[in-house]
């Protein structure tokens, strides 16, 4: 099970926030939502 | 957030929508391995997760949405525990644009935006979605 976990985790990609207007942008087309979220 | 996730993703599963779920630091364990640990939770494909480890997303939004300052020497506050909607077409030129809907769960906000109410978030995000 900590094996899984730690795969989960690992294949988790977070990305900078300097990136997310390239994305927005890139997504347009779309209905977005941005959450703004503490991680604890 | 697991109000949006049960309450708005889980029940609209349109492919067209997206979602940007921003990891800030905020609380005293608030870090990056914290904020990849929370991002394993959500494995919607529909979901990109971003780390603002400088705020400075953060402090920007804030500034959009006129929130109140909690800290001395900044005119205003910090944008977290805030659901921003934008319907398609919105771009981002210069600054972030204003969302065409938005709740929080900030203090001192009420008059800003509704609280989250995962229900009526859901309706603002349905509207948005079949519109398109």
């Amino acid at each position: 099970v900590l094996w899984l976990i730690a795969l989960v985790l690992q294949t988790t990609t977070v990305g900078n926030s300097a990136d997310l207007r390239a994305r927005f942008e890139a997504d347009a087309a779309h209905p977005r939502l941005i959450l703004m979220l503490s991680p604890t | 957030v697991s109000t949006v996730q049960s309450e708005v993703l889980a029940k609209i599963p349109s492919k067209d929508l997206r979602a940007y779920f921003v990891w800030l630091p905020i609380l005293k364990n608030d870090d990056l391995a914290a904020a990849r640990a929370s991002a394993a939770r959500f494995p919607d494909p529909r979901i990109t997760h971003f780390w603002d480890g400088d705020k400075a997303l953060g402090w920007a939004l804030g500034e959009l949405l006129k929130l109140p300052s909690r800290e001395q020497g900044h005119a205003h506050g910090v944008a977290w525990d805030a659901y921003l909607l934008y319907a398609p077409g919105v771009h981002w030129k210069k600054t972030p644009p204003m969302p065409t809907f938005w709740m929080h769960q900030l203090w001192g906000a009420d008059e800003l935006a509704p609280l989250l109410d995962g229900a009526k978030f859901r309706e603002q995000v349905e509207t948005v979605v079949k519109k398109k």
